[in-house]
């Protein structure tokens, strides 16, 4: 099977700022997690591999061409990116029939797969609501909606799971990861190791712009183990919620914030923390989590070191 | 990143190779109008706008009744030209509602990328902008011009209803050209530079009111025609009065149109080249 993605020696700098430095890596079919801190030139990579942004050095090869100014691959690739920028006045369907329909789909056409792809990231019910009256977790879904619907060989996900609640995180890991055995490349983006587990093993660690570790994702994940990571939850039931999750042996602390009624927790095995969470989630109305993980950087500071 | 893995292909496999199809601006022009179509704002300003029309027809009904009245309100050539120049306010009040944000808002929320992750170039997407300025500007403009020309026409045929009178049509649509396309150009432009449609309209309105404050001192300090330049109104005013050969107004009396028309079209190019320049530089660092 031949290399989708290939990135050959390629950097990328903002005038003085090194965002990517001599990366090299090829990627065929399956899920692939590019794993980084924040400010690690996660984004920067996704925006070379997907030719919005042309390297400064080296080649990046999408498709088998140039990922910068080869318009047409977009035929086959799809991107669903960090940004949160929306038609607020469409609906869901409205919003991405309207991409679709400068992939150049009809009108039919663009409303069928619409909608088979809304009802893909299960949004069905609310495809014909406006997207302003959308959560955070319905955006990032139909944002994912759009980059699926024209059925893409390649599809960048940046950061696809944020503020999605624990049953969507679930369901749009199996997406994810159903999507990478159809034999699709799927590149997910992300600074939270325990969103990757689900979905692959395969990973691309980067770190200060430079690709610090390619492979397994166990050996990486012992590492983090060691440091305790950070979730917020909100939830309707906060109190009953901290109550339940107290009695975790791995929690470090729990506090309720008065402020927002969020729940910020530091825990050190996040597998029991997120399973016992997604047990709760319908007893506590469990509505957003995101992993609020500053101490990945202690791992790649570990990592660079070594 | 290799390993051993046999897949199973579910999807319909579009080849990567197909060729980028034609017209890939219509649907970003047919999204960005449907969008505008659903604001209040917009089908008020539209109605306004052409408040105009419907008096100018009383005009010229009038007139038809009363022919004597023709020697103070001609239906004439500069029935026309005076019309054009008269739905300039409303053409920047539509320039600043539905083209400030056209860019700015992409480029701020990243929606830039939900364009450019399509088959589509740059310039599809400039062209596809242009394309929903172009008709909103030409729905205070153009539109309303041909319908009095027809409806004048229709009420006063003896004096519009000659083969002659068939010329103003081509003349309507040039003058609205000339006054929609470099303001298309221009809230673009400032679009792309300001990257917050409040900013870009106040800039549009600082660059096109300032330009006619500016000749208007530059006149009274030089009583040159040539003041008209620095004015993007009064150089689409003087060149709509070459148009329709009438006598051009005093503080451009002596400003030759070629020069009026050169500038509006370094303009409207040197906003394209911002365009083209500005649009691409969307480069975020994380």
């Amino acid at each position: 099977m031949t290399a989708r993605v290939v990135f050959r020696k390629a950097s990328r700098w903002y005038g003085p700022v090194m965002a990517l430095n001599d990366v090299s890596f090829e990627l065929g079919p399956g899920v692939f997690g590019l794993l980084g801190p924040n400010g690690a030139g996660k984004s920067s990579l996704l925006k070379l591999a997907c030719g919005q942004l042309r390297p400064s050095q080296g080649t990046v090869e999408l498709l088998g061409r140039p990922a910068f100014g080869s318009p047409e691959v977009f035929h086959s690739v799809g991107l669903c990116s960090d940004t949160d920028a929306f038609f607020e006045d469409f609906t869901g369907l409205q919003f991405v029939s309207a991409l679709l329909s400068l992939n150049g789909f009809d009108r039919a056409e663009a409303e069928k797969l619409a909608t088979a792809a809304i009802e893909t990231v299960d949004l069905k019910d609310a495809m014909h609501r406006k997207i302003g009256g959308y959560s955070k977790g319905m955006r990032q879904r139909i944002k994912l909606a759009q980059a699926l619907a024209h059925q893409p060989e390649v599809l960048f996900l940046d950061e696809p799971l944020t503020g999605m609640d624990p049953q969507n995180r679930k369901r749009i890991s199996d997406l994810m990861k159903r999507l990478g055995e159809e034999g699709r490349t799927v590149l997910v983006s992300t600074h939270i190791l325990h969103e990757l587990e689900q979905v692959t093993r395969r990973v691309l660690l980067i770190h200060n712009g430079r690709v610090l570790a390619e492979g397994d994702l166990g050996e990486i994940r012992d590492l983090l183990d060691r440091h305790p990571r950070s979730v917020r939850l909100k939830a309707r039931d906060a109190r009953g919620l901290a109550r339940e999750l107290v009695l975790l042996p791995d929690l470090v602390s729990l506090n309720l914030e008065d402020a927002t009624g969020h729940l910020l927790a530091e825990i050190r095995k996040p597998d029991a923390f997120f399973s016992r969470v997604q047990e709760l989630s319908a007893t506590f109305g469990v509505e957003e989590m995101w992993v609020t993980d500053e101490n990945l950087e202690s791992v790649f500071s570990y990592l660079v070191r070594k | 990143m290799s390993s051993t893995q046999i897949y199973e292909q579910h999807y319909r496999r579009l080849d990567a190779s197909i060729p980028l199809r034609n017209n890939r601006w219509i649907p970003i022009a047919r999204e960005g109008l449907k969008a505008l179509f659903a604001l209040r704002a917009y089908l008020g300003l539209i109605a306004i706008a052409w408040l105009p029309v419907f008096v100018r027809l009383v005009q010229v009904y009038f007139t038809t009744r009363f022919p004597e009245a023709r020697r103070i309100v001609p239906v004439d050539d500069k029935l026309f030209c005076d019309f054009l120049g008269q739905q300039i306010p409303w053409m920047l009040l539509m320039s600043a509602l539905a083209g400030a944000g056209l860019i700015a808002n992409d480029m701020r929320t990243g929606g830039l990328l939900l364009y450019l992750s399509r088959p589509l170039t740059l310039s599809d997407y400039i062209f596809g902008k242009v394309a929903i300025l172009f008709v909103s500007l030409s729905m205070v403009t153009l539109i309303p011009g041909l319908v009095l020309f027809l409806g004048a026409r229709s009420l006063a045929p003896d004096v519009l209803g000659g083969m002659s009178h068939l010329l103003l049509v081509p003349k309507i649509v040039a003058f609205a050209l000339v006054l929609v396309l470099p303001t298309t150009g221009l809230v673009l432009a400032m679009s792309a530079l300001a990257r917050n449609a409040r900013f870009a309209g106040l800039g549009f309105f600082f660059v096109f009111v300032g330009s006619t404050v500016a000749q208007a001192i530059a006149w009274r300090a030089t009583r040159s025609s040539y003041a008209g330049l620095i004015s993007i109104q009064a150089s689409m005013r003087r060149v709509g009065e070459a148009i329709f050969g009438l006598k051009p107004s005093r503080m451009t009396a002596d400003l030759p149109p070629e020069w009026a028309l050169a500038v509006l079209a370094v303009l409207f190019l040197s906003c394209l080249v911002i365009l083209k320049t500005r649009v691409r530089a969307v480069e975020i660092v994380k």
